[in-house]
This record gives C-alpha cells, sequence and structure tokens, in this order.
C-alpha cells in the first residue's frame, strides 16, 4: 500500500463537474482531496499551436480516446455501439476540448412526462436551476446577448457577445429569409480578460485546445480558484474502486499512481465526477457485499439510459470570402426553431442547431473525403482545399431519449493500462432520433440554400462526436426507478453523491456542461449545507 | 523528427504520390514547390502513429506513371479507405502546411484576431435580429 490520505469529501475527477465541486467545498471550507486520473495540459502544448495542428487531430490530439491512446485514458468498448463516445482525461477533463457552447436546457426539457407522456420528469424545474446557471455564469464569464425568445424571461449573461463574424451573418440572413428562431451565440469563452482567463483571440481551434487560454476550461478556471482555497488535486490518480464499509456507506477510495502503486484516501463523503461513462464504469467496480450488483446500484439502472446527443450537420460552401479561420467555435448563432415536439413531425422532441466557422484546408478536404475522386484529387486539389475560407458549419445536436437498452457495463475481458476492466458501451440510435436527424439534415440544408451556398454536403451522423455522456446515474424521488436523489445522493449510499452529466433524466437537446455545472454547484451547495447530517462509514473498509 | 529517417527511395515515393493527389492544378505541385520536404518530415511526425502503413502505401506506386499512380489511388480510396486516408492526409497536408501554398489558399493560420471592441454590437445594430425579436417568444411553458 502506497499513500494513505484522510479527507472530509473525495471528488474523483477534476472535468467541469469535479471543478465546481471541488472549488465549491474548498471555498466553504471543507477539507476536499480531487483525485484526477489525467495531468495537467499547459495552453502552450497544445497541438493547435503548431503549424500541422490539422494532422495532430487525427491521432495524438483526437478526441476518441481509442484512436488517442494517452496514457491516461482507458479504453471504451465500442463494437455494439453506434456512436463512438469521446472524453479527455485530464485536469479539466473534456471541457479542454469542448466547443464551450453555453446552452441552457429549455423549461419543457424538466417535464416531459408531464407535458407529453414521455420518458420521465426531472425532480427540479428550470426555475429551481436558474440560479445555479446564473452563478456559474457570473464566475466563467460567459459572453452572449439577453433576451433570447426562445427562453422566458430573465436569461442575461455577464460578458457581452463575441461577434458573430461573417459565417454567422450569412447563416442568419438565411434564417431570416425562412423565418426562424436565430439567435446570437451564447459560449463560455471569454471576450475579455476575466478572472484566471485570457481574451479571446479568434484562433478558431477551440474544440482542439485553446492556444490563448480564453475558453472555459475548467482547469484555467474553478480549479486555480479551488487550489487557492485549499483544495488538494492528485493527478495521475486512477480510481480503481470506491470502498465501501460493513454498513455499506463509503468510506474512500483505492487509487493507481503513474508508477502502479496502489493508494487509498478515506473520506467522511464521496463526490463521483467521472463522466457519464466514468462515473458508471466505477460504480460498477465497487460492489460489496452491501452492493452485490454495484454500488448504488439496487434499482439496476447504474450504467443504464445512456444518452449521447446524436448529431447530424450540413456543411454548405460559398462564393463569399467567410473568414471561415476565424473563431471561435463556439458558436456564432443558434437556433431553437425545431426543439420542441410539434403536431405535423412524424417523431417527438427535436434538436438545437448551431454555426460554427470550419477552420483550415484540410478540414475543407475531409468534407469533401466522399466526393467522386477526380473532383477532389489531382488537379481539383488546390481549388477544394481554397474553399475553407468560405464554409458555414450547421450542426444539430439531437435529443435521444433514455432507452435502458442503451448503457454502459464493464467488460469482461478489456481493460486499461492498469488492469481495471474497460467500460463497454451498448449504444443503438433509436427510431424518433434517426428520424430527428434526417429532418434536420433537410432543414439544414434548406437554410444554406436561403443563404446562398453553391454546395452542401450533409454529414447524417457524427459518428465520433460528440462528447455529451449522459444519464447513466440518474436522478429521481423514487429509488426504484433512479440511482440519486435530485441532490445527486444515492439512494442506497446516503455519504455518495454523483454530481456530472450521469445524473440526466432526459438529454435534452442543448449542449449539456451549462447544465451539468449548475447541478454540479447545487450538490455541492446541499453537501456544504447539509455537512452535519451526512452519515459516515463506521465499519472497517474490506 | 519522423519516427525514423526515410531512405531516398521512400522520399521520392512520397513525394510522387504527392504529386498524384494535389498536382496539375493552379499551384506548383509538390514536387516543384520549394520546402515541401521539410514540412512532409513534419506532417509524417504528426502521424507517427502511421508512419509505416503510410510510407509502405507510398512506395507500392514504385514505378507507375503519373497517371497510373492515380489511377492505383482511385483504387486504394476504393478498396481500402484507412490506408488511403493515412497516405492522403500526410502527403497532402504537408503540402497544405507549405507558408507559400497556405497562403495561395488563403489560410492565415491559427492567428490571433482580436475582435474590434464594437464588431458584435456593429453586426447587430444592422437589424439583423430585428426579424426574430419582431416574431416574439416562441418557448414553450411547462
Amino acid at each position: 500500500m502506497g499513500e494513505r490520505l484522510q479527507t472530509d469529501v473525495l471528488v474523483i475527477g477534476s472535468g467541469p463537474s469535479g471543478a465546481v465541486v471541488t472549488h465549491t467545498l474548498a471555498s466553504a471550507g471543507v477539507d476536499v482531496v480531487c483525485l484526477e486520473q489525467g495531468d495537467w495540459i499547459n495552453p502552450s502544448d497544445f497541438g493547435t499551436n503548431e503549424p500541422e495542428w490539422e494532422l495532430l487531430i487525427q491521432q495524438q490530439w483526437a478526441h476518441d480516446p481509442n484512436v488517442r491512446k494517452a496514457e491516461a485514458d482507458y479504453p471504451v468498448e465500442v463494437s455494439d455501439s453506434d456512436m463512438w463516445p469521446v472524453m479527455l482525461n485530464a485536469v479539466g477533463g473534456t471541457s479542454l476540448f469542448y466547443g464551450a457552447e453555453w446552452v441552457r436546457m429549455l423549461p419543457s426539457d424538466f417535464r416531459l412526462r408531464s407535458c407529453e407522456g414521455i420518458a420521465d420528469d426531472w425532480p427540479i424545474s428550470y426555475a429551481e436551476l436558474k440560479p445555479y446557471h446564473d452563478e456559474i455564469d457570473a464566475f466563467l464569464g460567459v459572453s452572449g446577448v439577453a433576451g433570447d425568445p426562445a427562453y422566458p424571461e430573465g436569461l442575461d449573461y455577464p460578458l457581452p457577445p463575441h461577434p458573430i463574424g461573417k459565417v454567422g451573418m450569412k447563416a442568419a440572413e438565411g434564417m431570416n429569409a425562412l423565418g426562424w428562431h436565430w439567435w446570437p451565440g451564447a459560449n463560455a469563452i471569454a471576450v475579455d480578460r476575466h478572472k484566471t482567463l485570457e481574451r479571446c483571440l479568434r484562433h478558431g481551434v477551440c474544440e482542439w485546445g485553446c492556444p490563448a487560454g480564453a475558453k472555459a476550461s475548467f482547469d484555467l478556471i474553478y480549479l486555480p480558484q479551488a487550489l487557492a482555497a485549499g483544495a488538494k488535486l492528485i493527478t495521475g490518480a486512477r480510481v480503481s474502486r470506491i470502498e465501501s464499509g460493513t454498513d455499506g456507506l463509503a468510506s474512500g477510495a483505492h487509487w493507481i499512481d503513474r508508477e502502479g502503486g496502489e493508494n487509498f484516501v478515506a473520506a467522511k463523503a464521496v463526490v463521483v465526477c467521472a463522466n457519464g461513462i466514468g462515473t458508471p464504469r466505477l460504480l460498477l467496480l465497487s460492489g460489496g457485499p452491501a452492493h452485490p450488483d454495484g454500488l448504488a446500484n439496487s434499482s439496476g439502472l447504474v450504467g443504464r439510459n445512456l444518452m449521447l446527443h446524436p448529431n447530424c450537420t450540413v456543411t454548405g460552401y460559398y462564393e463569399d470570402d467567410l473568414e471561415s479561420w476565424k473563431g471561435p467555435a463556439g458558436e456564432t448563432i443558434h437556433s431553437m426553431e425545431f426543439y420542441e415536439s410539434r403536431p405535423e413531425h412524424s417523431f417527438v422532441r427535436g434538436g438545437k442547431m448551431n454555426v460554427l466557422p470550419t477552420p483550415g484546408p484540410l478540414a475543407a478536404i475531409e468534407a469533401h473525403r466522399d466526393q467522386p475522386f477526380d473532383q477532389l484529387w489531382g488537379p481539383a486539389f488546390a481549388d477544394v482545399a481554397a474553399r475553407h475560407r468560405s464554409g458555414i458549419l450547421w450542426a444539430t445536436n439531437t435529443e435521444d431519449l433514455p432507452d435502458e437498452a442503451n448503457r454502459v457495463t464493464l467488460d469482461p475481458a478489456l481493460t486499461d493500462g492498469d488492469g481495471v476492466p474497460a467500460p463497454k458501451v451498448d449504444y443503438r440510435i433509436g427510431d424518433n432520433t434517426r428520424a430527428i436527424l434526417d429532418f434536420h439534415v433537410a432543414r439544414m440544408t434548406e437554410i444554406h440554400e436561403a443563404s446562398g451556398a453553391t454546395e452542401t454536403i450533409p454529414v447524417g451522423l457524427w459518428v465520433d462526436q460528440p462528447g455529451h455522456l449522459l444519464g447513466t446515474a440518474r436522478m429521481g424521488e423514487d429509488p426504484g426507478r433512479s440511482v440519486v436523489d435530485s441532490y445527486g445522493r444515492a439512494h442506497d449510499v446516503p455519504n455518495l453523491f454523483v454530481a456530472d452529466g450521469s445524473l440526466f433524466v432526459t438529454g435534452g437537446a442543448v449542449n449539456p456542461t451549462a447544465t451539468i455545472t449548475a447541478l454540479a454547484l447545487r450538490v455541492a451547495k446541499h453537501i456544504v449545507a447539509t455537512g452535519a447530517e451526512i452519515p459516515t462509514s463506521t465499519g472497517a473498509a474490506r | 523528427m519522423s519516427v525514423r529517417p526515410l531512405s531516398e527511395a521512400e522520399r521520392e515515393a512520397l513525394v510522387a504520390a504527392a504529386d498524384a493527389l494535389c498536382g496539375g492544378g493552379r499551384l506548383s505541385a509538390p514536387s516543384a514547390t520549394p520546402g515541401y520536404e521539410e514540412w512532409l518530415e513534419r506532417a509524417l511526425a504528426a502521424r507517427a502513429d502511421a508512419f509505416e502503413e503510410v510510407v509502405a502505401a507510398a512506395v507500392a506506386l514504385d514505378g507507375l506513371s503519373l497517371e497510373g499512380r492515380r489511377e492505383a489511388l482511385r483504387r486504394m480510396n476504393a478498396d481500402e479507405r484507412p490506408r488511403f486516408h493515412a497516405l492522403s492526409s500526410v502527403v497532402a497536408g504537408a503540402w497544405l502546411l507549405v507558408p507559400e501554398i497556405a497562403a495561395a489558399l488563403g489560410y492565415p493560420g491559427q492567428v490571433a484576431a482580436p475582435a474590434a471592441f464594437d464588431e458584435a454590437a456593429t453586426q447587430l445594430e444592422t437589424g439583423i435580429l430585428d426579424p426574430v425579436i419582431a416574431r416574439g417568444p416562441i418557448y414553450k411553458e411547462a
């Protein structure tokens, strides 16, 4: 046995939710340790600093851990999945690779059962979550324009918006011609220096690591403040198991260091923030006599109801020079026109559409890969590559409804570099989601035509995007139909909390990090407020 | 910078593959682009995971004419997509990295382009948002 620590609260994972929880607890004077299996990545080390960044993101800086295969990564078995979940294992988690599109769920998202008779209601409402959103937004310095008519009154942003650019203006012209909703993008990218964030320099490479340190990845904001408040962060710490005592309560976690040594942190409470794949993996790895089917899994729902927000896109190319290499990316504009169910649709729910630029000449080549050979290669090559300046990417984040068959389990054979069983993902895109995808490909093509595109390239499904990993430890009031309560507390283990995307009851169709962090803040504040009442394990660790 | 030094024959094969994939258009072919081979080394290093596959795929085209190489690459694209993807990404991607080529294609790189303080406001003051605002709230009560 290597290092043995003791703390009041152990946080597992330093992504957006782990960072918010760690900061909130530390700021309240709680003794907190955060374990992160990855390491710090300096913004100056991203592949996006190099001229060959478009090649580096194909493997060394790829979003898919099965492609990247970095030391901190664990493999994800996806042979029975229609999509390949992506993530980054590093301080700040996958936020180093997100677009920082900072969009809240809509009121209807929380009440699908009551309003439409589908899926389940959340145990909290839009209004209950709003103050937590507002606090997070103020901390991050989210930029945007108040008054989006797709939301109830009262949604404002602490910093002014980024320019929507020539890309956004052109896309907006098409939306106006069609009479459809759009609004300038809301992004957690600092439009000016803010706390520990630098000013956005519009490099355009946000989703592969911001070289400027302007994007609100949680290694750059929240975690620095958490450490200043006294939190202890241990990197290179892969948690292999949450321990529980004979009383069934969590007593701490075992972790493996970079040298393969085994260590233990004893804790009065444990908060799991390992994302919608890593959290159920860890809970399933942590079974014991009191928890024969995995920790907190008496409902059998740990790992089930995985939602991944299947994305489709249509890239359009225009005659005009749109400066499509320029960021942020980040959404320039978004649309909620087809977010809600409509009686004339063949499907329920819908999607959130948004616009991004198309930085890089190799990206233009990749977009044209399925074109006939002679239209891309040879004499045509330079002209196709030059189209990168005139591209607009419309993308739709679709709502995939919860399905218990879509799940995370432990693979019986595959392991990570430390011999810990890897997660296996079983995920099939349902007919309803397929219909939403097809519908939005047609609508996005229509928008491009209205904006004057000379060429459109549809992609019906982005197999390896996005990293929206949701629903695998869902919250609810009924212990038979949920894993945790509305404060993330496990029904089975009252000193164990979940505070990441696993909590989602339904997925909505917006980029989820804003909601994830608002939930995490709510969980953390509840722990602070009720700390003295949280039972602690008295049984000996197994 | 590559995982191992290239032999002269391998280097020639990679440049020849690049000519087949990128040449013949309005810009100089890779073999006639000064500096291409240095950027090829850098591209190979960026895809070190595919180094041997890329080199072998290019060498397999050895001895073919330009049109013969193009035809072989056309078949590779149809029948061996991952192999073609790796080869084409590296040898064509290297050409896109040559500063003169990037400039000719209008790519400034990841340059700092901070927004002017009034840029966002100027865009919105064109009235482009007015139709959306005029339509009023669209959110669904729940």
